[in-house]
């Protein structure tokens, strides 16, 4: 059955550098606006390793949050810098997820209080995208690469206040690196005219969905404290403008 | 026929439109009535006028008090304020005022400052006579009046009971949800120790039902009464009591410590530092390669 499924996706992608290859019919004047970055929105489920940290004796992120991803949601910007053979460029995301639960008494039953994790993923990536196939064969699949920095702001609240105990406070910073790896389909072949439009009125060149894997080490490079690392999956739209 | 009549409203409505915004009361923050507690009996209030446009007074300005604003003070009735016509610029003019106190409204003609369990709406009149018609002196005795009014309510009734529907136990505090009467425009909270002692008391807006008490002992347990006040400064009577105990909660920051968690907060600043030196370090590198090449 999933062998039938994977051919039937096959034909299908296969089936549209033709739909793609029309488009390409048009006037050899080229109407399209400059093309010199791109904005993206995206979504996905973001379970930090805290509970991987070395020296842990319990879980402490899966007895409270019940080992549940947090809702992530960033937006991208990003800047071309070469478009020969893809496009390369840099770009910066910043982002924001929660997750909330009760607190419990010191006897275990859950208090009329919420406890909440809260973080600001902010990354700063190069990038490579694999559109060249899109743009001259009409295969609308861009694959792409990015690595980058990752700065990510946390805190952790207990009521409506951020938790302090004793000397250590309830909020702080964690540096770390990441490597996504992605892959977009090309909106434009499915409404070519819409896409044109979309161009002149708006200036946006092309548009995507994509779906991008990340592996993130976020953990102050290897120092002690939270682990905010991860290896999560987002999805999302793209516009190239 | 039918023309002549729509001539004849089109050049009516703009006088009647005049007179009725020419002269203005108004109140403080827009509000559409003037709420009087029920005392003190002197107390002070006050209601702003305007005039907006250029006109000839051919009388006095008088304010007074009724059930209903006539063109006039009707006779008997106590004007409480006049401005007199010499004292009338005739120009446009804002940011008057005029101010009356509490037993200056019919309700104690015949009767004691304060009256208890009353709640009397009454009109603030203002009106002033000018030329009517197309004349522009008063000589010709055909006579217009621009006035205006606010609304004032004498308001001695307390609100209803207010209730409290939960308490909930918080560390060191104390989670309370008050149902608020309807006629109520701020909710008070007295909270005490069960011992009686350390009394409080939390007041807030009617729109915000839900209190958080903060600063209280955890295992000790408190007396919380509600009441609720109107905007006349009328407080209810006391709710039932209700009680509640703060208990120690622990969030996740206290499960992570306490399975041994080494973060203790800041910034990071020193693996910033760290990633800082690899991004200075990879564009160095990235520069002498293109110098190199050039």
């Amino acid at each position: 059955m999933s062998r039938a499924v994977a051919l039937g996706v096959l034909a299908l992608l296969g089936a549209l550098p033709s739909q793609a290859l029309e488009v390409s019919d048009a006037p050899t004047l080229s109407t399209h606006s400059p093309r010199t970055g791109a904005l993206e929105f995206k979504l996905g489920g973001y379970k930090p390793r805290i509970d991987t940290e070395a020296g842990l004796t319990d879980t402490p992120y899966a007895n409270t949050f019940g080992n549940e991803s947090m809702l992530l949601f960033e937006v991208e910007m990003q800047r071309y810098f070469f478009q020969r053979f893809g496009s390369a460029g840099v770009g910066f995301s910043a982002g924001y997820a929660e997750k909330y639960s009760d607190a419990v008494t010191e006897t275990g039953e859950l208090a009329a209080e919420k406890t909440a994790l809260k973080v600001v993923p902010l990354k700063l990536n190069a990038l490579y995208k694999f559109d060249y196939a899109a743009f001259r064969w009409g295969v609308p699949l861009v694959p792409y690469g990015k690595l980058g920095l990752i700065y990510m702001p946390w805190w952790i609240n207990k009521g409506d206040s951020t938790q302090q105990l004793d000397d250590r406070s309830g909020k702080g910073g964690r540096w770390g690196y990441g490597l996504t790896l992605g892959a977009s389909f090309l909106l434009d072949v499915l409404e070519p005219r819409l896409a044109r439009d979309f161009d002149t009125d708006l200036g946006v060149n092309h548009s995507y969905i994509f779906a991008e894997w990340t592996y993130a080490e976020v953990n102050n490079f290897g120092s002690s404290g939270l682990v905010l690392s991860s290896r999560h999956w987002m999805f999302g739209l793209a516009l190239d403008y | 026929m039918r023309s002549l009549l729509i001539a004849l409203a089109l050049l009516t409505a703009p006088a009647a439109w005049s007179q009725s915004t020419a002269l203005q009361l108004s109140l403080p923050n827009n509000e559409t009535e003037l709420r009087v507690p029920k005392e003190p009996c002197d107390l002070v209030r006050s209601v702003t006028w305007a005039h907006a446009v250029t006109f000839v007074p051919c009388d006095d300005l008088r304010f007074w008090f009724a059930t209903s604003c006539g063109d006039e003070p009707p006779s008997g009735s106590d004007v409480i304020h006049t401005v007199p016509k010499a004292n009338l610029p005739g120009t446009p003019t804002t940011g008057n005022t005029v101010t009356f106190e509490v037993s200056e409204l019919p309700l104690f003609n015949d009767a004691a400052c304060p009256a208890e369990q009353k709640e009397e709406e009454y009109k603030l009149c203002a009106s002033v006579p000018v030329p009517g018609g197309l004349a522009t002196d008063c000589s010709s005795g055909s006579k217009n009046f621009h006035k205006s009014n606010v609304d004032v309510v004498y308001d001695s009734l307390p609100p209803a009971v207010p209730t409290i529907d939960n308490v909930a136990a918080l560390d060191k505090a104390l989670s309370v949800r008050v149902a608020a009467p309807e006629d109520a425009s701020r909710l008070k909270l007295q909270i005490v120790r069960a011992d009686g002692t350390g009394a409080r008391t939390v007041d807030q807006s009617v729109d915000q039902t839900l209190f958080r008490v903060e600063n209280l002992e955890n295992g000790v347990t408190y007396s919380v009464t509600a009441t609720a006040v109107d905007a006349a400064d009328n407080e209810s009577a006391p709710s039932e009591a209700q009680t509640g105990t703060p208990v120690l909660t622990r969030g996740f920051f206290d499960r992570y410590v306490e399975a041994g968690g080494q973060e203790m907060g800041g910034c990071g600043a020193a693996a910033g530092g760290l990633a800082g030196g690899w991004v200075l370090a990879i564009l160095g590198f990235w520069l002498s390669s293109r110098r190199n090449r050039s």
